[in-house]
């Protein structure tokens, strides 16, 4: 019985040692500075000194003086309004095309998953701030084609969308799980749609959506999460301009801190937003109940 | 459910957790990837540390960061070799990049603890550094057996470096707002007279009107938001209140609402009569003008720049430029403008080598060979030796010099302090680009904006 016990515990241990370099990285790196993050926000903190007790200063600041702070919020929110439903969309067709047997299927599947392997590097960023210069490719294109050459970046109405075609370029993960997802939809509920008449529409809708759905609400959930978050779109191509129409919150928080030395009130906006994706998320797994189908396990 | 609200949290959590990273971390380490270039040239004895025989020879190795260009970089490593050369026990790691992050990458170094030996600073900053009381760097009077200060013109040193009767920073060069045009387009069109001549700011929009009628795809001038804050806003400001933006002894605005509408109406002006084109054309090309197609086909006539980053906006065009008085208004209070310099050298006081770091700067500054290695690459030397080096090797003699000795006839009030600092300048340059844009009047946009003005200046009391 003895031994017994010190084996299954050599083997707990074991087990422990070796979650250890990702435990000790977890709790110095993230869980640490998370709840330290949430002291500072109740504090002035410079970086240059030791933070000094506010209360609830920060945040007053923040909903009632701080107009830049409610500009970002709807900037932030437009970017995800945009981003969340376009990417899942663009890799929904993309997927629906890349899911058949042709010659160099893998091939095309390859090239249409490579901008995700890039996206949202600084170097793709720069490359896409060239494309969308005055003087870049996209007006090139549109002038030979005699259309007017637009001012992508330095105009207030057009500068968010270019943003957040970038981010929508970047489908490839996305399409990559509706493509899995598509391949295990049963071949036999298409077999048995094609019997009662139905039409390509009718499959899409009835067979196709509530089979992938679990995937899609996924990626819902996953994409909304990242794009509350984005920063380093914004800050390589437009430095949130102009005029603050792609100051979004991520660059927010990080002109505060590291521009104006405001770490108390960084810290606050970070809560601001975490407390924003935590509603979120609430939200849509409450709004999905009936709506995600799950084979296995009914309704989630 | 508990189940499913634990698991919403934890995906929150990390989520917000990713924010983080999102955040800091890449940033940081894009700057670090772009700074890590490290020299380490080790070469014979040489004479000259012959004088340091009594000296403790053990090795040292310093860091020295610094921002710019290609040039620059080049010019510095072959200083530091050079230096190496002389003191073969002292080795200097160099650590340089873009401008970009830069100030972000040394404030946290510096509340880490985690600075180089030796810094280039930015002018704008050092204020807010050094009040912050956290005392982060050397005094070089401290150290006046180790670098010879002579060669600095006493007043000039006084006004660049010195704060609260400590010399904490040395000026890198002579420098200040730079007003060029296109000489040759400027005969071409008439008004080659008005430009060489004196200048205010009416006659500024007189000329751009001009230049815009004869041709309507040609503006007199090309100009960026941050450009636009430091050689038009506060300088129009200064001239006409006799006041800094900010009056750093009270922690007031320097103007009135009405002054600032005024000058706002001002800067709508140019836009409205075509002085300069619209914002939207020039915003994608802030603060690098020099890479706008209109300004290399020379459809922008001239360019508010620094007098440092002069030569490379003419270069970049190739044509023929001249330096222009800068304008002052009629029964100004201040010039406006002054010479300065467009950086500073620090040294950390969490330097271990704080002596080595003092001689190589010594060696750098005052040093005829050192001199000669880096010429202009930080605008025209704010030393004798260095002028004289030069002069003598004709370095002076293009836009950057001409430039400068334009700068050098305004004695505008020094307004390095508050007005200078990130926020405000961004707050600054938020209104302007507002009126620009045409999103808002002269006066809405004073308005909105003296509301946060006065957030930062209580934030500051």
């Amino acid at each position: 019985m003895k031994n017994k016990i010190s084996s299954h515990d050599r083997r707990q241990l074991k087990g422990y040692i070796y979650i250890l370099p990702w435990l000790i990285g977890f709790l110095v790196l993230q869980l640490i500075p998370f709840i330290q993050s949430f002291y500072y926000s109740f504090t002035d903190y410079s970086i240059m000194s030791s933070p000094k007790f506010s209360g609830l200063k920060n945040y007053i600041t923040l909903f009632t003086v701080d107009p830049e702070f409610w500009n970002s919020f709807k900037v932030t929110w437009i970017y995800t309004l945009y981003t969340v439903p376009g990417k899942i969309i663009m890799a929904l067709i993309v997927a629906m095309l890349m899911n058949r047997d042709m010659k160099g299927i893998n091939g095309l599947r390859t090239i249409y998953y490579i901008p995700s392997l890039f996206g949202g590097s600084v170097a793709i960023c720069i490359l896409w701030r060239l494309m969308f210069m005055d003087t870049g490719v996209i007006n090139g294109i549109l002038g030979a084609f005699g259309l007017p050459k637009l001012q992508w970046l330095g105009n207030t109405k057009t500068a968010l969308p270019t943003i957040c075609m970038m981010e929508i370029w970047q489908f490839g993960s996305s399409m990559v799980m509706m493509l899995a997802a598509l391949k295990n939809v049963p071949k036999d509920l298409y077999e048995a749609a094609d019997l009662d008449g139905a039409g390509a529409w009718d499959k899409f809708k009835n067979v196709t959506i509530p089979q992938i759905s679990p995937i899609i609400f996924f990626n819902v959930i996953m994409q909304t999460n990242n794009a509350l978050q984005a920063f380093t779109n914004a800050f390589v191509i437009t430095k949130g301009g102009p005029l603050k129409s792609t100051y979004l919150l991520g660059m927010k928080l990080y002109q505060e801190a590291f521009s104006y030395y405001k770490m108390g009130y960084a810290s606050a906006i970070s809560w601001v937003i975490f407390a924003t994706i935590m509603v979120v998320t609430l939200l849509l797994f409450r709004y999905s109940s009936g709506k995600v189908y799950y084979s296995d396990a009914g309704d989630f | 459910m508990k189940k499913k609200i634990v698991s919403i949290l934890m995906a929150s959590i990390l989520a917000t957790m990713g924010t983080a990273c999102g955040t800091g971390t890449p940033a940081a380490t894009d700057e670090s990837q772009n700074t890590s270039t490290t020299s380490q040239v080790t070469a014979a004895n040489d004479a000259a540390t012959q004088s340091t025989e009594n000296v403790d020879q053990s090795p040292v190795t310093l860091r020295f960061m610094w921002w710019g260009g290609d040039e620059r970089a080049e010019a510095t490593i072959a200083v530091i070799n050079k230096f190496q050369e002389k003191y073969p026990y002292i080795t200097i790691e160099p650590e340089y990049g873009s401008s970009d992050g830069y100030q972000e990458k040394l404030t946290a170094q510096l509340s880490a603890g985690t600075e180089a030996d030796i810094i280039q600073m930015g002018v704008g900053w050092m204020p807010g550094f050094v009040s912050s009381g956290a005392d982060y760097f050397e005094d070089f009077n401290d150290y006046s057996d180790v670098i010879d200060l002579s060669n600095f013109e006493a007043e000039f040193l006084e006004n660049n470096g010195y704060f609260d009767g400590h010399q904490y920073g040395l000026p890198t060069g002579l420098a200040g707002t730079a007003l060029i045009y296109n000489s040759d387009a400027a005969n071409e069109l008439g008004i080659a007279e008005d430009m060489a001549g004196d200048l205010d700011w009416n006659k500024i929009v007189e000329i751009g009107k001009k230049v815009h009628e004869a041709d309507s795809s040609k503006y007199l001038l090309t100009i960026d938001s941050t450009m636009m804050t430091t050689a038009v806003l506060r300088p129009y400001l200064l001239q006409l209140t006799g006041n800094t933006f900010f009056i750093d002894e009270t922690c007031e605005m320097g103007f009135t609402r009405d002054q600032l509408v005024e000058t706002l109406s001002y800067i709508k002006s140019l836009y409205d009569n075509g002085v300069i084109a619209s914002a939207s054309s020039t915003e994608s090309y802030n603060e690098s003008l020099q890479t706008d197609p209109n300004w290399i086909n020379g459809s922008y006539l001239g360019m508010f720049c620094y007098t440092s980053t002069a030569e490379p906006a003419v270069k970049a065009s190739g044509l023929n430029y001249a330096a222009a008085n800068l304008p002052v208004m009629e029964g100004a209070k201040d010039d406006g403008f002054y010479c300065n310099c467009p950086q500073y050298l620090v040294v950390s006081k969490k330097s271990e080598h704080v002596k080595e770091a003092m001689m190589f700067l010594d060696y750098f500054y005052n040093d005829e060979e050192a001199a000669a290695i880096l010429g202009t690459v930080r605008s025209v030397p704010p030393t004798s030796v260095g002028q004289k080096v030069c002069a003598e090797n004709g370095l002076l003699d293009g836009i950057a010099k001409e430039t400068v000795d334009v700068c050098q006839k305004y004695n505008g009030t020094y307004e390095m302090g508050l007005s200078t600092e990130e926020e405000p300048m961004a707050i600054m340059s938020d209104m302007i680009m507002q009126v620009a844009y045409g999103e808002k009047t002269p006066e809405k946009a004073a308005d909105d904006a003296i509301i946060l003005f006065q957030n930062y200046l209580d934030s500051k009391k």
